[in-house]
């Protein structure tokens, strides 16, 4: 309810001003030394950055069943908070900030932001005493029109949320000023699943504490009003929590195998395990993980949950169907097919079907790779772009014919003579550098050829000092996967620059037999599958390092 | 003169005609008939018919190494008379296959 998350607001001041009236006027002077106005402006920011990641990130997670729903009731509720309030847990993780020391005071932290849009006097009002504390509140929200009559209700809600509120807050207020060691660990999470509901929580805490964990608070759900739920570490066989490092927001995962003695509302009657999930952001995040787990009790059941067990659980589970739709947004107009580059006579033509290859745990095909050559391709300045060559797919498929007989596929001159039409135009030994894909074996791999013009000039002692080093590189995310290729290539430069240059000469042709041939030390795949998408990667990659390299000589 | 009709059975015009060839990587050549304006679409199919294929686009036709695109026609890809087209079926990988 509405109603009731906004009088834990109320009654937030209340609970802060009376045990410490001095200690408020302490802070109110250093907040007015460190300046109000920035530190508002400065949560302003944090909050329409982070807020809709954390939406996202909560979407992308592995709620299953009714989550769906549930983020999107999460959406709809901070930015009703965001609105009316400002967000209560990112005003607290910021404050924590400048006040590493009185982490377990967030809600004075969240009390003092509110009022961060008014000067230093707003503040001593604020905790000056308590007769003062409706009308501070009020006039904050009232800023907000629509929020008014909301706020008409809150006192009169106030009484009842009291009890649940004052245990966690009063304890916690002075009991832990300093480290987190061995005192409850605190979150204040954006969202709770629990017992086969969703519920949006503005200004709930989880606490981790030595015996047990507890879950207070209220959600803005309807029909749902404040709860308390406890779980005692020995009923706790599972912790998982999800990091996401990019925008301090985790999502725990806690298992519990369920007692009849649970108490609140909310409270399944159902024996057996039971799943309690919520999402928080907090800049603490991973120095929180740790004090939990420093914890008696918590240590053996913490379990981080990798990626690829995460894996593991959704192909078996029921929500494998729907793992397409963590890795891409869904279009509302249905894609036919992309040609790129537009007007290009050599443009690609990527179709629905060769777009869906991009799905986790599925081959990627031709067209993918030469969209992506030619992508790249497109990438490099226009001046620079003729120092490249790039082959399609096919060329590697024409040149080592493995369709007639197996035998004479890797056959130097024959091989020759199947591309000859390919290089009539260009001049491979022209080019700084050759890309050709390799597929066969149902496995991509990449050949890149350095400096093939200097094959025939290169002196052996001259490989320390000279930049243009001519060899051939392998690049095999599966090593081992694509054997004799070095023969085959360095006999086709040999025919493609006898060709070329008329040389006969044997000097020149054991200079292209022994061309290097360097198979690159490479992160390897671990799966059966993934090929293609190292494949692009390391493409993109060496491209990039070529790129660097000839910006610092140029 | 209409693209529409089906260049391989219909000949109104014998002089504007041109052959061409399809490779298919075991060598093996297929000659058709063409308009300039033909859809390559139209010769595409007709050749994953014969090639007993429900799908063209299991194929990928290259000229001089371009890939052609299906809904280009004859004259628009410079096709000409006698020009050779190459098959290829497409290909994927993911992980090799031993």
């Amino acid at each position: 309810m509405n109603s009731s998350a906004e009088a834990m607001d109320v009654f937030e001041f209340k609970a802060e001003d009376q045990p410490s009236e001095i200690e408020a006027n302490r802070f109110c002077s250093k907040y007015t030394i460190t300046g109000n106005g920035a530190l508002g402006t400065n949560m302003n920011s944090k909050e329409t950055g982070d807020e809709p990641s954390v939406d996202i990130e909560a979407a992308g997670s592995d709620f299953n069943g009714n989550h769906a729903l549930s983020s999107l009731d999460a959406e709809g509720c901070s930015d009703e908070r965001m609105l009316r309030l400002g967000s209560m847990p990112k005003i607290t993780s910021t404050n924590k900030r400048q006040y590493p020391d009185r982490e377990p005071n967030n809600r004075i932290g969240g009390s003092f932001l509110e009022g961060s849009s008014y000067n230093g006097t707003a503040f001593q009002e604020i905790f000056s005493g308590t007769p003062s504390n409706d009308e501070s509140v009020r006039a904050v929200s009232d800023v907000d029109e629509s929020t008014s009559e909301e706020l008409a209700s809150y006192s009169s809600a106030t009484p009842e949320n009291h009890d649940i509120l004052d245990g966690p807050l009063s304890n916690h207020h002075f009991d832990h000023w300093g480290m987190f060691e061995n005192k409850p660990i605190v979150f204040c999470p954006d969202y709770l699943y629990y017992g086969g509901t969703s519920y949006a929580v503005t200004d709930t805490t989880v606490t981790f504490s030595s015996n047990c964990v507890e879950v207070k608070g209220s959600a803005l759900n309807e029909n749902s009003g404040a709860f308390c739920i406890r779980f005692e570490v020995e009923d706790i066989f599972q912790i998982q929590p999800r990091l996401s490092g990019r925008f301090d927001v985790a999502v725990f995962k806690i298992h519990v195998n369920k007692r009849s003695t649970a108490e609140g509302e909310n409270a399944h009657e159902t024996s057996g395990i039971e799943v309690m999930e919520f999402a928080v952001n907090d800049f603490d995040l991973s120095e929180k993980c740790e004090a939990i787990r420093s914890l008696d009790g918590y240590k053996a059941v913490w379990n981080y949950l990798n990626e690829n067990e995460e894996r593991r659980e959704n192909s078996q589970g029921e929500t494998s169907n729907q793992r397409p739709k963590k890795y891409f947004p869904s279009y509302s107009e249905p894609l036919e097919e992309v040609i790129y580059p537009k007007g290009d006579p050599e443009a690609i033509c990527v179709s629905k079907r060769d777009f869906d290859l991009l799905a986790p745990d599925t081959f990627v095909n031709d067209t993918i790779i030469d969209f992506y050559i030619m992508y790249l391709k497109n990438g490099i300045p226009p001046e620079k772009r003729q120092r490249y060559h790039f082959f399609n797919c096919f060329f590697f498929r024409k040149l080592a014919d493995m369709d007639k007989d197996p035998n004479s596929a890797f056959d130097g001159h024959a091989a020759f003579l199947r591309v000859r039409k390919w290089t009539r135009k260009v001049d491979l030994f022209d080019k700084d550098f050759v890309f050709i894909p390799v597929n066969y074996n149902y496995h991509w791999s990449l050949i890149v050829i350095c400096h093939p013009g200097e094959v025939a000039n290169f002196a052996d002692d001259a490989a320390a000092s000279s930049v243009r080093v001519p060899c051939i590189l392998h690049m095999d995310s599966f090593r081992g996967s694509h054997v004799g290729l070095k023969d085959l290539l360095q006999s086709y430069l040999w025919e493609e620059w006898r060709e070329r240059t008329k040389e006969t000469s044997d000097v020149v042709s054991s200079k292209f037999r022994n061309l290097r041939f360097l198979s690159l030390e490479l992160p390897q795949q671990q799966n059966l599958s993934d090929c293609g998408l190292f494949f692009t990667t390391l493409r993109g990659e060496l491209l990039m390092k070529i790129l660097l390299v000839l910006v610092h000589t140029v | 003169m209409s693209g529409n009709n089906n260049p391989i059975e219909e000949s109104t015009n014998e002089s504007s005609k041109l052959k061409l060839n399809i490779q298919a990587q075991d060598g093996s050549i297929v000659c058709y008939e063409v308009k300039p304006n033909t859809l390559m679409r139209k010769i595409f199919e007709a050749y994953s018919n014969k090639k007993q294929m429900t799908d063209y686009r299991v194929f990928r036709f290259l000229y001089h190494s371009k890939r052609i695109r299906s809904e280009k026609t004859v004259k628009e890809v410079g096709l000409k008379n006698g020009s050779k087209i190459d098959a290829m079926l497409f290909q994927n990988g993911g992980g090799p296959a031993h």
